[in-house]
């Protein structure tokens, strides 16, 4: 349900994008011969000095938060079962979770924050409507009918004293390969300029498109006249004398969010407390919470494993002491990633205030977090201590064998060498890994300058098949029994042979 | 009593009593026994698995196997110590020895200290198992391995002063044994529910299942302090983290935890007194 959720709000982000570019591009398409509105706006651009929001910005900077996506009611769930509306100054929280930033809300109800140790998290103090969900257990803000930064400065106390007091300052979180992938987040000016940058790329683009259609438009233009001549003359035309027609622009694949401003957190692991100074200089009430910084139990790198003979039941190994078993002679991949181990209530909670019950009961557990891949290191393989082989990242792809019948190959990626792999994406990358099922090794990863990665070590041995010697092992204290009571039996004869 | 009296009397208890131990072929049944029950956990969990999935990431799978066997020889040492201590009561043999130069410090730590020496032999015997099956299978045997065996000791430690407690406290053998079977059966029992909760964290639960797990959670909190397996399961824990602290810890809470058990075992003897 929550993957439904996500999936949705993903697809209407990217609809959104997709719409909104694509009205624009039209209405800048349409809008060619329209001169007179040109002049408009280049007299107010001219007078004024600043340039109305083209709709690709208004698009991006009518984009909700985080936060927001995630905690929005919907209007079904605002029109269903007549929930009761709360008025309440929430704190919105945006908690780094090794991967990405996530977005929950503290209602006045919750009164402890969890926020990762040493990694920026953004917070704000607003007001909104906040309803209990009894379906899902949760709480929902109606953030689209009511939202408003409750002004002030963050105050970070511990053990009673004020140890920083925060302004709000602007952050963007920047997408470098799209939204779902590596997301980054930005501060202050650099948030600005980035966003900036995308912005006019995202600009240009569109103005690339309507330079295409309106060459197209004339590249099919001179074609029909091309066509009209020859079916007239019957006469062919020279190759060389057909026009080229135009290259369609390329988007931008990453993405930016218009800046906004709030509280950007960045604390050693700790238990605080927070509050809003408002600014007539008093507490804002219900904004005093307890503000539970955690830091990891352990760190290392985790391993994805992606055996070839079912490439699509792929594994995770993060804990150092995990051994890799083989039976007789395998080929996998590894795709590695950075991982650290949290306290799995705090870590869930982290991300979940608005769920009261999310990772309850769960005080005593502990979970590995992927953190950013590894890319910039290489895969040795060890036997007896002596490495044996180094091993580079390359991009793999998986080829369903043509025909009805079941099965794939996964070959390199390499569409200059391969004329199929033209125009397609690599499946995966990773370190290939082959290793005979005779004798045991290790893997580790080692940065460019040799030093091995802490955590990364694994053992991998081979299984043998020990039929019934497992069996008769255990029988081994049985028969030391049978010889002390042997023994005891003739020792006992003696004794009493003596005695007589 | 003065010291040097009660030390010779718990020497003499425990080489009579060990002696007893290794002569008889009890110890020796039950060891193949578990071994055989271990070996065959070992043949349908680890191995069949690793096959059926060709590449496998496991944390040392002699691990379970050896956890079974050192957690089923410990009960069976607590068990026997409960029993012995009732049988010395109801056959009246505790009543005379106490008319000798026995009391019930030297007479507690003679079965304390006996059950101990079996165990070092049971120790023995799993390492020589554990070795030779890691050796047909090659699943390795770390120095992991031998940290958890010398750990089992501590483990041991608690199960017998446990079971010393138990049968001090109740007067008839029936009691003591089907109280101390019932107590760690509870523990076991309790401690691989919490585990499987424990494991299922990240998946959607109903609210009846989250209640569950927060009432499993909570008594944990009380329960770790007073069962034995805890204390070893967080050594195994330290184990593979690598955290010799933790380790550390683990024996030394062990060891308060025996010596808290002994003394009120003690202080029951006196107090009861070791009349049938």
């Amino acid at each position: 349900m929550r993957f439904s959720r996500y999936l949705a709000i993903l697809i209407s982000l990217v609809m959104a994008v997709a719409l909104v570019g694509a009205a624009w591009a039209q209405e800048a398409e349409s809008g060619q011969g329209e001169e007179p509105q040109q002049e408009v706006a280049g007299a107010e651009s001219d007078g004024q000095g600043a340039e109305a929001p083209s709709p690709a910005q208004q698009m991006l900077e009518s984009l909700p938060d985080i936060t927001e996506i995630a905690t929005q009611a919907s209007q079904e769930q605002i029109g269903q079962g007549q929930p009761r509306l709360e008025e309440q100054v929430v704190y919105s929280v945006s908690p780094w979770n090794g991967r990405e930033y996530k977005g929950t809300f503290a209602p006045r109800q919750v009164d402890t924050i969890y926020l990762m140790a040493n990694e920026y998290s953004i917070l704000n103090v607003q007001r909104t409507q906040v309803y209990f969900w009894p379906i899902t257990n949760e709480y929902m803000a109606d953030w689209f009918g009511l939202r408003e930064e409750v002004p002030g400065t963050l105050e970070i106390l511990r053990d009673g004293q004020v140890i920083d007091t925060l302004e709000r300052t602007e952050y963007s979180y920047y997408f470098p390969s799209g939204i779902g992938r590596e997301q980054r987040l930005y501060l202050g000016e650099e948030a600005v300029r980035v966003y900036e940058d995308y912005r006019n790329r995202l600009n240009a683009y569109y103005d690339a498109v309507s330079a295409y259609y309106e060459a197209h438009r004339e590249w099919q233009r001179q074609m029909d006249e091309i066509l009209r001549e020859v079916q007239e003359t019957g006469q062919y035309k020279d190759p060389s004398e057909i026009p080229e027609p135009p290259k369609q622009p390329t988007p931008p694949t990453d993405f930016a969010y218009s800046p906004r401003t709030a509280f950007a957190v960045n604390l050693p692991e700790g238990r605080y407390q927070v509050r809003l100074r408002g600014p007539d200089g008093e507490i804002v009430p219900d904004t005093t919470k307890t503000l539970e910084v955690f830091d990891s139990r352990r760190q290392g790198v985790g391993y994805l494993v992606i055996p070839e003979h079912k490439w699509t039941r792929s594994f995770q190994t993060n804990d150092p002491s995990d051994i890799l078993y083989l039976d007789g002679r395998r080929v996998f991949y590894i795709v590695p990633h950075h991982a650290r181990e949290f306290n799995f209530y705090q870590y869930v909670k982290m991300a979940n205030l608005h769920k009261p019950l999310e990772g309850e009961g769960t005080r005593s557990v502990w979970t590995w977090a992927q953190f950013e891949p590894i890319t910039q290191a290489k895969l040795q393989v060890l036997h007896n201590g002596e490495v044996i082989e180094e091993i580079a990242l390359k991009p793999y792809y998986v080829r369903q064998t043509p025909g009805y019948a079941l099965g794939y190959n996964i070959v390199e990626f390499d569409p200059e060498n391969d004329p199929l792999l033209q125009g397609r994406s690599p499946t995966f990358e990773a370190y290939r890994v082959e290793l005979e099922g005779d004798k045991s090794y290790q893997l580790r990863f080692v940065d460019d300058a040799g030093n091995v990665l802490i955590g990364s070590a694994r053992e991998v041995r081979p299984i043998k098949s020990p039929g019934n010697a497992v069996y008769a092992i255990p029988l081994f204290p049985f028969a030391v029994g049978l010889v002390v009571f042997g023994w005891r039996r003739a020792t006992a004869r003696v004794g009493k042979g003596e005695e007589a | 009593m003065s010291v040097g009296y009660r030390i010779h009397a718990i020497k003499v208890s425990t080489k009579r009593e060990i002696r007893s131990t290794l002569y008889g072929v009890g110890i020796y049944v039950v060891l193949a026994l578990i071994f055989l029950i271990s070996s065959y956990v070992f043949v349908n969990s680890t191995l069949r698995s690793v096959a059926d999935a060709g590449i496998q990431a496991l944390t040392n799978p002699i691990t379970s196997p050896l956890f079974v066997s050192v957690g089923l020889a410990a009960t069976y040492l607590g068990l026997c110590s409960s029993l012995s201590i009732s049988r010395d009561r109801d056959l009246g043999t505790m009543e005379v020895l106490f008319y000798g130069p026995v009391d019930s410090i030297s007479y507690v730590l003679g079965k304390y200290f006996h059950q101990l020496l079996a165990y070092l032999v049971i120790l023995v015997f799993s390492l020589i198992n554990f070795y030779a099956i890691s050796l047909v299978t090659n699943v390795g045997f770390s120095i992991d391995i031998l940290s958890i065996m010398f750990l089992s000791i501590f483990l041991t430690s608690c199960m017998v002063s446990f079971g010393i407690l138990l049968s001090v406290s109740t007067r008839r053998v029936i009691v003591s044994v089907v109280l101390f079977l019932a107590l760690v059966l509870f523990f076991l029992v309790f401690s691989m529910v919490h585990t499987w909760i424990m494991s299922i964290a990240g998946q959607n639960l109903t609210p009846t299942m989250v209640y569950v797990r927060v009432i499993l959670d909570n008594a944990n909190n009380f329960i770790k302090w007073i069962s034995p397996v805890d204390y070893f399961l967080r050594g195994m824990s330290a184990v593979f983290r690598q955290d010799p602290g933790g380790y550390a810890l683990s024996i030394l809470s062990s060891l308060i935890y025996s010596l808290v058990l002994l003394s009120l075992s003690v202080g029951m003897f006196q107090r009861k007194g070791v009349r049938r």
